[in-house]
């Protein structure tokens, strides 16, 4: 991973102007700042029904007695805190480009960790490669955004990706968002991955996950700028493609890999996913107009 | 498009050198990427289109070949021969003169080279009209401002050599006159003479060649008080080493004697031929083979100097009728004239001579009733017939004059002069006092060469019906013409004219020269059979022909009825000297250019320097991009 600083005062800054909301009503788990389905306790009023014996006499609506001559008890929406599960993957084409993909990921990572920790939700970082999957305890609070970026920083690029496979060795035990940040690139050919990729939406939102993908390329995955002969080695596989790189080959190759993120985007649509595309040379407040565009981040 | 030298040709070797060195060159730098799947599904989308595609970006690889194809052909030494021509009309005059047919080359007369570098030359050209004359004796006009090439080179093709002696001065005024009306032009001249070509833009190809060439010429034969034969002929050697070889000598197509020849350098030798029996040419005369031919034994430079005719003189031609009753001056004459046999009868004796054995009667103060059937005849002071039968009326066109007083002796003087004609020939200024003359209108067939003072004719010769007739006004015994040193002089023109020949005039000509052929009897046309055997009809209807395709040296013969006579075209001496130096001048201030060897000077333009300028541009190109890359 580039020696850079990770989290730096710009990205702090940044931090500090956004919340992250999403449309899905969390049920189950512990109070917090989100409306919950589960009527409860909190101030914010859902609905009425009629009184029935046992119920807390406290919440009887005696206005609505005065008129309508029945007993009517006030509902009220119950806050829960949102279970969010931050997936960053950490394979070796990860730790690529100027600036590094990796570093960008760990960014957006903190940036939603952030977002997510400042409403009282709760996170889980989650790092997978190689089958390997490194799960972080859940953070909460802004106690908990210290030792988010504290392990973010530890993170190490390396190995292949297996995002599928990965994803179905992590625990999902309530309804959550699901956050990948990933370049989405693996062993296999275009279309497999694309399959892969697709399972794994499917797979989520199976687990009643909201999912948002954030896919991350750098400005040379974008544009390549290569020239005369040369042996492209695989960051993952070590594997060499001696190739001459003319126009023409950038071209096909750019059209290749626009033809891959639309089949991704399209796959998101499909499951009800949200797809943000993100350059590693973009700020944290370049991804956050992004979000705000697509409608998941607004401003504070 | 042509190269001088095609070595450099093995330099492309180097070039798939090159391509090896830019493979070799190529260390593949490995860089790494994020994932190598989105690549290799890109490169096998075009590797399939493109299996050159490794070249593709090496531009510096190609302009390295394309210096190096330069620089080999840059070393080559191309020249364009092609492409438009700066002058838009071109005029091509090639000498076919008779030294021209010699030898260039071992297998080629210098004529066969100057039409190849002719044809080279157009087919190199384009956009030019193209117009072509010969010169040689006379200039001929072969193809005038085309643009057909193919038409031009086949015109060309068809130009023969010919025996006749000339060089390009008689076509440069006809060519000064062709060029007259074009703006821009240029005269591409072959010859191996010399020539002024005055104010012409040209360039003249020199094509003489100096060697060995010996030529017999002169063929003569005389014939000794003791009967026998002496036959001569001079041979010329203009080589360089002395001429060492034989001369056949043939009487007819026999083969008669072999005589051996030696001649220095520049010089001539005369071989005889002697004590040859006077029968050898009667025997040969039966054999209807009536002439020699003497031919050198050697192979030289031109073959048609080699050999030389001569024509016999057949006897009974030279008999002779006078018919006169006393003139001694005219007898005296006609004998002194020749070796010729001359009867005399008298006119009463007339129709008992036997006229038909003669080639010439000669009437003295008489006319026949009849017009003799055969034999010219000499018509002198004719008498006058009150009812002239209607032959007379053709020959003698009587003019009632004072002059006219055949009865009266006293009358006056009258001054005839000579008219010049070949009768009068040496004697052109002369004139003479006569008694009695008879003045005449000249008749349409005849022309008068004796004139009176009132104009009228005293004398006059002319074809008649295929026959020469001559006819004089006066007698002789009324003058003293006879006395004058001028009468034999006359009287030698006279019968040389009225004895010639029948057919034709003489019988040696220069090749080139024009063979008048006279109406013999009734003959209505004549057949002239040249040296190849081609024969060749003129109509005799106006009592004469002439035949002027004499371009070939060699032996010809007329035939008019039953009559055959040979006659001889002879290699022209001056055409035989090859030893002679070219010449060529021109006007001052006009651009004339002589070459040896045309072939390397018509038409090439090199193009050496811009394909250097084309290499600097390359390598500046290559110098830009390889900088541009560090």
């Amino acid at each position: 991973m580039a020696e850079e600083k990770i989290f730096d005062g710009a990205f702090f800054r940044g931090l500090n102007r956004i919340k992250l909301v999403t449309r899905i009503t969390m049920q189950g788990g512990r109070s917090g700042m989100r409306k919950s389905a589960a009527k409860g306790s909190s101030v914010e009023f859902s609905d009425f029904r009629e009184y029935v014996p046992g119920d807390d006499i406290r919440r009887i609506d005696w206005n609505t007695y005065g008129r309508m001559e029945k007993l009517f008890v006030k509902l009220f929406v119950e806050e829960r805190e949102a279970y969010y599960s931050v997936i960053i993957d950490t394979s070796g084409s990860m730790n690529f480009g100027k600036p590094d993909k990796g570093v960008c990921a760990a960014r957006l990572a903190g940036a939603v960790s952030y977002m997510a920790l400042n409403n009282l939700d709760r996170v889980r970082l989650s790092a997978i490669c190689s089958d390997k999957i490194i799960n972080s305890s859940d953070f909460t609070g802004r106690q908990g955004f210290n030792k988010a970026v504290a392990w973010l920083e530890n993170m190490e690029y390396a190995g292949r990706t297996d995002l599928y496979k990965s994803i179905r060795g992590i625990p999902f035990n309530q309804r959550g968002v699901t956050v990948i940040i990933s370049d989405l690139f693996s062993r296999d050919t275009t279309d497999k991955n694309i399959s892969s990729i697709t399972d794994t939406i499917r797979y989520l939102r199976y687990m009643k996950q909201e999912v948002l993908i954030l896919h991350v390329l750098s400005p040379e995955e974008k544009e390549p700028g290569l020239e005369g002969t040369i042996g492209l080695e695989d960051t993952e596989t070590g594997d060499i493609l001696k190739v001459t790189a003319t126009s023409h080959l950038c071209r096909q190759y750019k059209q290749v890999l626009e033809r891959f993120i639309n089949h991704v985007e399209e796959s998101a649509k499909h499951y009800q996913a949200h797809y943000i595309p993100v350059c590693s040379d973009e700020t944290i407040d370049t991804f956050i107009y992004k979000g705000i565009r697509s409608g998941q981040l607004e401003n504070i | 498009m042509g190269i001088v030298r095609l070595w450099p040709a093995l330099l492309a070797v180097l070039i798939p050198g090159i391509v090896i060195l830019y493979l070799l060159k190529q260390k593949v730098k490995n860089q790494k990427i994020s994932a190598l799947n989105l690549w290799r599904e890109a490169y096998e989308n075009i590797q399939a289109s493109t299996p050159w595609e490794k070249f593709r970006n090496n531009i510096l690889m190609y302009l390295q070949i394309a210096a190096l194809i330069l620089l080999i052909i840059a070393l080559m030494s191309p020249y364009i021969t092609g492409g438009n021509s700066e002058y838009s009309n071109v005029l091509i005059i090639i000498d076919n003169s008779a030294s021209m047919s010699g030898l260039y080359s071992e297998d080629a007369s210098k004529l066969d080279i100057a039409k190849k570098q002719a044809a080279d030359y157009i087919s190199a050209n384009d956009g030019v009209r193209y117009t072509v004359m010969s010169a040689g004796s006379t200039p001929a006009l072969i193809v005038s401002g085309s643009e057909d090439k193919g038409r031009v080179i086949d015109a060309i093709d068809s130009i023969e050599a010919t025996d006749a002696s000339g060089s390009l001065d008689s076509g440069i005024s006809m060519a000064q006159s062709a060029t007259a009306a074009w703006d821009s032009y240029k005269v591409l001249a072959f010859t191996d003479s010399s020539a002024n070509m005055q104010d012409m833009n040209c360039e003249v190809i020199d094509l003489s060649v100096h060697g060995e060439n010996a030529a017999i010429q002169n063929l003569s034969h005389t014939v000794s008080e003791d009967g026998t034969v002496k036959v001569m002929a001079r041979v010329d050697n203009y080589g360089k080493k002395q001429l060492n070889t034989d001369v056949n000598l043939y009487v007819g197509s026999k083969l008669y004697d072999i005589q051996n020849v030696t001649a220095e350098p520049g010089s001539s030798s005369v071989v005889y031929f002697k004590n040859i029996p006077r029968g050898r040419f009667n025997s040969a005369l039966a054999g209807n083979t009536p002439y020699l031919m003497a031919e050198l034994n050697s192979k030289d430079m031109l073959a048609g100097d080699n050999t030389v005719y001569n024509i016999l003189n057949g006897e009974n031609d030279n008999k002779i009728l006078l018919v006169t009753e006393k003139n001694t001056f005219l007898e005296k004459a006609l004998m002194l004239s020749g070796n010729k046999t001359v009867d005399k009868v008298t006119p009463k004796d007339l129709e008992a001579a036997k006229t038909d054995e003669y080639n010439l009667i000669v009437y003295d103060g008489i006319v026949p009733d009849e017009f003799p059937d055969t034999g010219n005849i000499i018509f002198i002071n004719p008498g006058i017939a009150k009812e002239s039968p209607g032959w007379q009326q053709e020959v003698f066109i009587f003019k009632d004059s004072t002059n006219h007083n055949q009865n009266n002796k006293q009358g006056k003087a009258v001054l005839v002069k000579a008219v010049k004609c070949d009768v009068t020939e040496y004697i052109e200024d002369y004139s003479f006092s006569c008694l009695d003359v008879t003045g005449f209108d000249t008749p349409a067939w005849a022309s008068s060469f004796f004139n009176t003072g009132k104009g009228l004719s005293a004398g006059y010769i002319g074809n008649y019906n295929g026959r020469m007739v001559a006819v004089t006004g006066f007698d002789l015994h009324n003058t003293d013409f006879p006395l004058q040193t001028e009468f034999p002089i006359f009287m030698y023109n006279l019968l040389r004219k009225t004895m010639s020949v029948q057919i034709i005039e003489k019988t040696v000509y220069n090749a080139g020269e024009a063979v008048g052929i006279q109406k013999k009897k009734q003959a209505e046309e004549a057949a002239v059979t040249k040296p190849d055997g081609t024969k060749e009809i003129y109509s005799l209807g106006s009592g004469m022909a002439v035949f002027t395709d004499t371009l070939d040296a060699g032996l010809y013969y007329v035939e008019e009825g039953d009559d055959r006579m040979y006659f001889t075209v002879s290699f022209p001496e001056d055409e035989s000297d090859v030893s002679k130096e070219t010449l060529i001048t021109s006007d001052k201030n006009t651009k004339t250019e002589t070459s040896k060897t045309a072939s390397k000077n018509i038409s090439k333009k090199m193009i050496v320097m811009p394909v250097l300028a084309l290499l600097l541009v390359l390598l500046m190109a290559e110098w830009h991009i390889y900088r541009k890359r560090l």
